[in-house]
């Protein structure tokens, strides 16, 4: 609980313009906010103009923190708003789908030549990436707090504002669609009782 | 493979390729530039004290409005000789400066903290200095992750003695599969888990890893008066 308040301290200091203590807060932070913009954003985002983009809006946003929920919930929402954002600009600026293709294209590449073992991980990886793409942003940002991060349902729920059912169903819809594009893409083998 | 173990085995692909992400990552970035993007965003909201800040840091800072987020040694350089020139103006003293050796020093020196971390250097030699030259000195900048002497390290009782051994050989390790700590644990023997916990508790953060050639010179001597007792750093 000491930690708890400890932050609560350093929240009301940071807030009253202490910049000792948003020091502390923005390095309390960095690695945990690295992680999440790095899940939301995916590997081809710019990650740390991403994080940087948080902190900065987080430092302007402060006074407005009510505390309702935990400072480190609220950074997380940020995070969310600065990703989402993000891939609002990128899908009007590059063609999803393309990229969609493009992966497709070197898994068939890859499936018949020999890549090792490490630089097949990372295509797996972005294979997953670009399926999340085509996905509508609540179910893409629903399944990689839950699925990819591990949040609990709550603490997902809280971040992206909505009730933990509602994320539950979301992750779920998700999941669905993740898992039948990747069967259409071959990364994952097709299931039997698909059909009923 | 199920088809739930399968989807299970690429989204832990995507969790290993996020943790190599994650290790590479040199780490928190000059707190600077994020204050000088804050005041973009809304100059209003943005406190006093933190305008203050950016606009003693801003030939620095308007470098790092880019993409480039490590300071280079030059700014080191360049933010060492601001920070005792506005000392040296504020205090109305003799005009102090840093010799060659302390400028190198200040260059050499890995600067894990942010620009804080520097100007408290420079803060706590100016008062240390006598007369109107900064020597290296003065600076005390010590290597952290520095090894003590063989001698040293037995007087000490073993869990902290071990400590000391293994910061210097996790560091080791981490800088020469440079930050990755997958090949680290799988090099280890171990999970990425408990190596990432355990350099966590060493306060052993990636861009704080690189061993210097008088750090490997006592760590080669080390080994030969203690390998035979010291399984954990057989290779």
């Amino acid at each position: 609980m000491n930690g708890v308040s400890l932050e609560e301290t350093r929240v009301a200091q940071a807030k009253a313009g202490r910049m000792e203590a948003w020091a502390e807060l923005y390095q309390a932070h960095y690695a945990a906010i690295f992680r999440h913009v790095r899940y939301l954003g995916g590997s081809s985002a710019p990650v740390e103009d991403l994080v940087q983009e948080v902190f900065a809006r987080a430092l302007v946003a402060l006074p407005g923190f009510d505390g309702r929920a935990s400072f480190s919930t609220w950074l997380h929402g940020v995070a969310v708003n600065v990703v989402r954002n993000h891939w609002r600009a990128r899908q009007s600026t590059e063609t999803a789908h393309q990229r969609y293709q493009d992966i497709n294209a070197v898994h068939r590449a890859s499936a018949s030549n020999e890549v090792d073992r490490a630089h097949m991980h990372k295509r797996r990886a972005e294979a997953v990436y670009a399926v999340l793409e085509q996905l509508p942003a609540h179910l893409r940002e629903a399944f990689v707090l839950r699925d990819l991060e591990g949040f609990a349902p709550a603490d997902a729920a809280a971040q992206l504002g909505i009730s933990p059912g509602n994320l539950s169903v979301r992750a779920s819809r998700a999941r669905e669609r993740i898992r039948q594009e990747l069967e259409k893409l071959g990364w994952l083998s097709p299931r039997e009782e698909v059909q009923a | 493979m199920s088809a739930d173990l399968e989807l299970s085995a690429l989204l832990d692909d995507v969790v290993r390729s996020v943790d190599e992400d994650i290790a590479a990552d040199p780490g928190c970035p000059d707190l600077a530039a994020v204050i000088a993007r804050a005041h973009e965003l809304d100059p209003q909201r943005v406190p006093a004290e933190a305008v203050h800040e950016v606009a003693q840091w801003a030939p620095v800072v308007s470098i790092q409005q880019g993409h480039r987020r490590r300071r280079t040694r030059d700014d080191v350089e360049l933010l060492a000789a601001r920070f005792v020139a506005a000392r040296s103006a504020t205090e109305g003293g003799p005009a102090l400066e840093l010799t060659d050796e302390a400028r190198m020093a200040l260059r050499e020196h890995r600067w894990p903290g942010n620009v804080r971390e520097l100007r408290n250097v420079i803060q706590r030699a100016i008062s240390l200095a006598h007369g109107s030259r900064i020597l290296e000195a003065d600076l005390a900048l010590h290597d952290q992750g520095d090894l003590m002497a063989v001698e040293e390290l037995l007087t000490l009782p073993y869990r902290e003695a071990h400590s000391q051994l293994d910061r210097y050989y996790l560091r080791r390790v981490m800088a020469e599969t440079r930050g990755n700590i997958t090949h680290a644990a799988e090099r280890l023997g171990t999970s990425r888990r408990s190596l990432r916990e355990r350099l966590k508790k060493l306060g052993l953060v990636p861009q704080d890893l690189g061993p210097t050639p008088k750090l490997e010179a006592r760590m080669a001597e080390l080994r030969r008066r203690l390998a035979p007792d010291l399984p954990w750093i057989r290779g």
